[in-house]
């Protein structure tokens, strides 16, 4: 049974990137390209990992993402950022209330993808 | 002493002591002839009684003398004498005739001479034969002394005072003589004794009597105490006494005179105690007749005598005393006279003392008092102009004093100034000499101010300026155009070590007692131009910065433009590669298409991280555990880490601070080594990777140590170039390590290297706690 992943930016390069990195693997990936469309589906349904873009022109990466925690705040939330400064700020505000991320550099390669998406829903190695 | 008191008492003296002297002499010449007078007078008067008593007894001797010698009584005392010699019968006469014939004669005598009391002839046998007082005749007078005396010569018997009720008191005084025959040889035949009546002798004595002596006439009187008597033998005074009642034969009076007449047979003119026991002035006289023995003293009461003589002392005093009061007061007037000028010149010299030059003391006296005050006057005149030239000379002085002082004082705060100056200055005259040299210019060029001081300037320039500074100088001096002095120049100084520095000198002029001296302000600008520099490079950096800001920015965005197609190019072909055949010919292709993506990844984030760390400057920082961002990395890792099958421990120590960081690119960082640890560790048997995380002073260390195979030492000092690798193609594109690099300098960190092929590797990454100024190495990334 694979887990959902979704991937929710305004860039078709980034989705499609997630979901040529992900083909193999048994994840199965939705992608959504806005914050709008990534909270609907989020309302759908049930996903083990969300990959987050911050700069999405509407609704921003933070704005979806505290959004994205009142519906589900367990689910771990990636955000794939260049670190624009401008939400940075957003984001240490975001992480003060509680809100629990990840953070992400991109641009990141499918091994990069892989191995983020392995290490946040595989098995917790001990280390 | 006061001249008014010395003037007074002078005066008083030269009138007073030659008036006392001769006042006194005069009164004692007075007195002394007013005694001698007195006495004189005194004595005169004795001499006058004395003479009054012997006429009177002369007379008395002379009528018993004329009596004794009368031929009647003679003759018929004789026929008495014969007649007695015969028989009573032969008698030729009756005697009883004789005797009425005798007695008759003498009374007959008797009334020619009222003084007679009695007439006696005595007969040889000493009886009375007759007598003009019948009843004495027959008497017997043979024992007494007239008789017996009285035979031989004329003798006198010494005054008798009687005392009947019929005549009350008499004196009677006895002469008797003898009486001789006529017929020669004369032989006695009878006595005569004559008893006078001698009451007039006392009238002589008490001056109710005075005998008409011819050409004397009464003398000064005796006054009221002055009397005259006469004393017997028997100390017994013979006349009524002045002041006594009955004194005849009954006073005694033995005083001196009387016992000087008695014992001595003296004279005495002088001053004794009189009877009464009053001293009294007197003469004295001794009268001897015989054997009568009298004192006849005159005297006076010495109170009376010298009375004139006291009053002539009290006039004197009182004369003098009136004089002396009188030479007093014009003593005083003429001492006052005379001093109260000089006073007044000496309280009008004491005003003039005390600072009023203007009190005037001159009168018009014409005396030399008044001559002085005149010329005291015109004395103050000219201390006042002296005075007041001297107040001006004192103001001068003043004014001068407090000039120099002001002057020291204005030398002393310029020569602080000089020295405090924290600018060179230097004067010199316009032969380039020295005069001044201040602190600041000790300091500027190493020399101290004597070694400077008298010696030509040129010694502080180097070449060229030495020898051109002696001609501005004169072409200054002799053209008036400035090329140095009024403006400021740069120029070079030349220390006492040798060395040269840059200066910057203004020179200007001033002119002193028709000398030229320039003062020149030097500053040392060495520092300034380091910093001009400094600030020019800094300049340019900030110019460069801004530029790469400007830059950046555009970079920033393209580089964020580029992000998004530059992931799905990369995980496009990553896609591709993964369905490629290694043999064939695409793979290899496909894999440099990937290492070329990659490359040009990382050239974007080199840009980004470049642009916002230039851009952003101290922006983004934040304290933040190191722990926490390594967990974080360890966990984007953990899957990698459990399939290679790496051993990672890690020990954070407690005490371990949040740093002043980037979280994101540290984050980076440690991303970066722990991933370059894992790619160590890949080839190596002993899989361990370490992280050390402690605190040390102001920094925290971090430290990455792998078990891997090592560094070279040669490639040690490459590994943090850009685009270093040693890893193989589309491995890695050597812009890590570069980064971490880049982004530790940008914390104000330091990043080292530690490696051996026993040791493994470790990478040190040390990092400021609090902010830091990164170290400037932004314009060497790429």
């Amino acid at each position: 049974m694979g887990s959902r992943i979704l991937v929710i930016d305004d860039d078709v390069a980034i989705r499609k990137s997630f979901i040529l990195a992900l083909e193999d693997t048994e994840y199965q990936v939705d992608t959504a390209e806005s914050g709008m469309k990534g909270i609907e589906m989020v309302e759908k349904e049930k996903y083990a990992l969300i990959y987050l873009d911050l700069k999405m022109p509407n609704l921003n990466g933070v704005e979806t993402l505290c959004q994205l925690r009142e519906i589900d705040t367990n689910v771990p939330v990636y955000i794939i950022t260049a670190f624009h400064k401008e939400f940075f700020n957003q984001l240490q505000s975001a992480a003060k209330k509680g809100i629990e991320f990840e953070v992400l550099q991109k641009p990141i390669g499918s091994d990069k993808i892989l191995l983020v998406t392995q290490s946040a829903l595989g098995k917790t190695i001990e280390y | 002493m006061s001249i008014k008191h010395k003037l007074r008492i002078t005066f008083i003296a030269v009138a007073i002591v030659p008036m006392i002297l001769v006042g006194t002499m005069s009164f004692w010449k007075a007195r002394e002839a007013l005694t001698h007078s007195t006495f004189e007078g005194l004595h005169a008067i004795s001499e006058f009684k004395e003479s009054e008593v012997f006429y009177y007894i002369e007379n008395l001797k002379t009528r018993t003398m004329d009596f004794s010698s009368d031929g009647l009584i003679s003759v018929a005392v004789e026929a008495f004498e014969k007649n007695r010699r015969q028989n009573t019968d032969n008698k030729l006469y009756d005697e009883a005739f004789f005797v009425e014939l005798l007695s008759a004669h003498l009374r007959n005598k008797k009334q020619l001479d009222k003084n007679l009391s009695h007439m006696d002839l005595l007969s040889l046998d000493g009886k009375v034969i007759a007598s003009s007082d019948k009843k004495r005749i027959g008497q017997d007078r043979s024992k007494e002394k007239y008789f017996i005396s009285g035979k031989e010569n004329i003798y006198i018997k010494d005054l008798e005072i009687n005392t009947d009720e019929e005549n009350g008191t008499s004196w009677s005084l006895t002469i008797s003589a003898p009486i001789m025959t006529k017929e020669e040889p004369s032989r006695l035949i009878g006595v005569i004794a004559n008893h006078f009546d001698a009451t007039d002798l006392n009238k002589i004595m008490t001056g109710q009597l005075t005998l008409d002596l011819g050409a004397l006439t009464q003398l000064r009187g005796l006054g009221k105490t002055g009397e005259t008597f006469l004393v017997n033998k028997e100390r017994l005074m013979l006349n009524d006494s002045l002041f006594i009642k009955d004194a005849a034969f009954k006073q005694r009076v033995d005083t001196f005179p009387v016992e000087k007449c008695l014992k001595e047979d003296k004279e005495v003119v002088g001053n004794w105690i009189d009877y009464r026991g009053i001293p009294v002035a007197g003469s004295s006289m001794c009268i001897t007749l015989g054997d009568v023995r009298w004192t006849l003293i005159t005297k006076q009461d010495e109170a009376e005598a010298l009375a004139s003589i006291n009053g002539l002392r009290n006039l004197y005093i009182i004369v003098g005393t009136i004089t002396l009061f009188i030479v007093g007061l014009i003593a005083t007037a003429i001492a006052r006279s005379i001093s109260d000028p000089i006073n007044s010149l000496k309280k009008g010299s004491e005003i003039i003392g005390n600072g009023d030059l203007d009190h005037k003391v001159g009168t018009g006296a014409r005396d030399e008092v008044g001559q002085l005050s005149r010329e005291f006057d015109r004395m103050t005149e000219k201390l006042k102009t002296i005075m007041a030239s001297r107040d001006e000379l004192e103001n001068e002085i003043k004014a001068k004093e407090m000039a120099e002082a002001a002057l020291r004082t204005s030398e002393a705060q310029t020569r602080t100034i000089m020295d405090t100056a924290i600018d060179g200055i230097i004067t010199i005259d316009e032969h380039g000499i020295c005069k001044s040299f201040n602190q600041a210019a000790s300091g500027i060029f190493g020399y101290n101010a004597e070694e400077v001081i008298g010696k030509n300037i040129s010694m502080l320039m180097p070449e060229p300026y030495k020898s051109e500074h002696d001609r501005y100088i004169k072409n200054y001096i002799s053209t008036g155009i400035a090329r140095i002095v009024g403006n400021t120049r740069e120029a070079v100084g030349l220390r006492k070590d040798s060395t040269t520095f840059p200066i910057t000198l203004g020179v200007s002029e001033l002119r002193i007692d028709n000398k030229i001296l320039f003062t020149g302000i030097v500053r040392d600008i060495t520092e300034i131009r380091k910093a001009e520099k400094m600030l020019k490079d800094s300049q340019i950096q900030l110019f460069q910065s801004e530029k790469m800001s400007a830059v950046g920015t555009m970079v920033a965005g393209v580089a964020h433009e580029l992000n998004n197609p530059m992931m799905g190019l990369l995980n496009y072909i990553q896609y591709c590669h993964k369905r490629t055949a290694e043999d064939d010919k695409r793979y290899t292709v496909l894999e440099d298409a990937i290492r070329e993506t990659h490359r040009c990844i990382d050239i974007v984030q080199n840009l980004l991280t470049f642009a916002r760390m230039e851009k952003e400057g101290e922006e983004g920082f934040n304290k933040e555990s190191c722990a926490v961002v390594l967990e974080r990395v360890l966990k984007l890792l953990s899957y990698r880490i459990g399939l290679d099958g790496v051993s990672i421990t890690h020990y954070i120590a407690e005490e371990t601070p949040e740093i002043w960081m980037r979280a994101n690119s540290i984050q980076q960082v440690f991303f970066n080594l722990i991933t370059n640890a894992l790619d160590a560790v890949a080839e190596s048997p002993r899989k361990d990777i370490h992280i050390d995380i402690r605190p040390e002073g102001e920094n925290v260390i971090v430290t990455i140590s792998d078990s891997g195979n090592g560094i070279d030492q040669e490639n040690l000092q490459k590994i943090f170039e850009a685009f270093y690798t040693t890893k193989p193609v589309g491995k890695g594109t050597g812009l890590g390590l570069s980064m971490s690099h880049s982004i530790v300098n940008s914390h104000g960190g330091v990043i080292t290297c530690e490696s051996s092929p026993e040791m493994g590797t470790n990478f040190i990454i040390q990092l400021p706690i609090e902010r830091r100024k990164k170290v400037q190495e932004a314009v060497s990334i790429i």
